[in-house]
């Protein structure tokens, strides 16, 4: 490998690690992912959050891309350098959202997380500690 | 010495725990439970249960675990399982069952005793010749005493913060002794206002039991193959006790405590020819570790 490639390969290599760590590049360069809210508040654990959520990304190209909720793609954008949309999510846990382009290659991936306002339910015990003895 | 040498065990837990007591948790509170959440403690120390049985020795306790787990209905908690239907702030009734205690004095095997290292048999004593009429019973000769299975239901009645009422009446369901018993409990708990780790918590009241039940585990007749003048009919019996457990919070895991639990034995079980005890004790001294809190 002459001097020249060698450049090369270290100039791409090093565009990668100041690349986000979430973030992949294809062929696409992608600036900016966010979900927000990024936290839902629910009463208790278990319950359905329902909310709407603002998404927004910018690609240096323009790109399809498609907005994933587990394994289900919740939206899709078609040739667009910015995406911004308000989308209706449900979720009952902690939920992984990732951005995928039509080769299902993982763009970025961002967490919304459930809070519960009871985090955990208790009851009356029973019967008095160490009743055995 | 096994006294001292759990004293300085205990010393030795009270200054790792005021070490790493950064993570103390105050706000457990051990009459509440985690609904969904196993809860798994083993206590280690030294320990005697008086068995009552003529001539037979006490069983010894040096490690004891203690298992909970609670639903919205459904619990179990140390060998009690239960179903829970119907709730409010100040009542709870249930139903419940469990293995009944009294077959543990006879049998090595009784779930109550599965932690017994002592590694003789529980029931193993003879009568002393003192009274020359009588002949000396071996408990190992006496017909066996099988274990049973009650179901009943039980209230709990939680007064205030800290002190709740607890009644009990069973019947068995294995057809062991075809009868009832039951009991009834007054429970107060005091945590001093200045030093939350500490709890202090009495219990009273009493025990019955049935003459059915008494005259199964007590009673002697021609299935124990003895003579006559040793024949005995159990009858129904009530039998108080009182019991104080203090124990104070080393850390989130860690608690130092002892308990000591004292029944006197009712009328219709010591006058029984295979007891020769008018009360049983039960005390333990030693730590506790949480698993899950």
């Amino acid at each position: 490998m002459s001097l020249h490639n060698k450049w090369i390969n270290l100039i791409f290599s090093l565009s990668v690690i100041a690349l986000p760590a979430n973030a992949k590049i294809v062929n696409t360069k992608l600036s900016v992912f966010s979900i927000k809210p990024l936290t839902c508040v629910v009463q208790k654990i278990g319950d359905v959050c329902q909310l709407m959520a603002t998404v927004r990304w910018k690609a240096d190209i323009p790109a399809s891309l498609c907005l994933v909720q587990d394994e289900t793609k919740i939206f899709c954008w078609k040739n667009k350098k910015i995406g911004k949309q308000i989308i209706p999510i449900e979720v009952k846990s902690t939920t992984n959202f990732t951005l995928i382009d039509e080769r299902n290659s993982v763009f970025a991936s961002q967490k919304v997380k459930i809070t519960a306002i009871q985090p955990t339910k208790t009851r009356r015990r029973l019967r008095s500690a160490w009743s055995i003895f | 010495m096994k006294t001292l040498t759990l004293f300085f065990i205990l010393c030795s837990f009270t200054v790792f725990a005021e070490q790493t007591n950064n993570n103390t948790n105050t706000d457990t509170d051990e009459s509440l439970i985690t609904v969904g959440e196993w809860h798994f403690s083993v206590a280690m120390g030294v320990g005697e249960r008086t068995n009552l049985l003529v001539g037979s020795k006490d069983i010894p306790l040096y490690f004891v675990p203690s298992f909970q787990y609670y639903l919205d209905n459904f619990y179990f908690d140390n060998g009690d399982l239960g179903y829970t239907f119907f709730e409010n702030d100040t009542f709870v009734v249930s139903a419940l069952t469990k293995a009944n205690s009294e077959n543990s004095y006879f049998s090595r095997w009784h779930p109550q005793n599965i932690f017994d290292h002592s590694g003789s048999d529980v029931g193993e004593g003879i009568v002393p010749p003192e009274d020359t009429s009588t002949e000396q019973i071996n408990i190992k000769d006496i017909s066996k005493r099988k274990l049973a299975f009650d179901a009943g239901i039980q209230v709990n009645w939680f007064a205030s913060e800290n002190l709740s009422f607890l009644g009990q009446l069973k019947h068995d369901i294995n057809n062991v002794y075809s009868g009832y018993n039951g009991n009834i409990k007054m429970f107060h708990r005091y945590t001093p206002e200045k030093n939350e780790n500490l709890s202090i918590q009495t219990t009273l009241g009493f025990y019955w039991a049935s003459s059915a039940m008494i005259d199964y585990y007590y009673g002697l007749d021609e299935k124990d193959e003895l003579p006559r003048e040793n024949y005995y009919q159990g009858k129904s019996s009530v039998s108080p006790f009182a019991k104080i457990y203090a124990g104070y919070r080393l850390n989130k895991n860690w608690k130092a405590f002892f308990s000591l639990n004292y029944k006197h034995l009712g009328s219709g079980i010591k006058d029984s020819p295979i007891v020769d005890k008018n009360y049983t004790l039960t005390s333990f001294i030693g730590v506790s570790y949480v698993f899950a809190q």
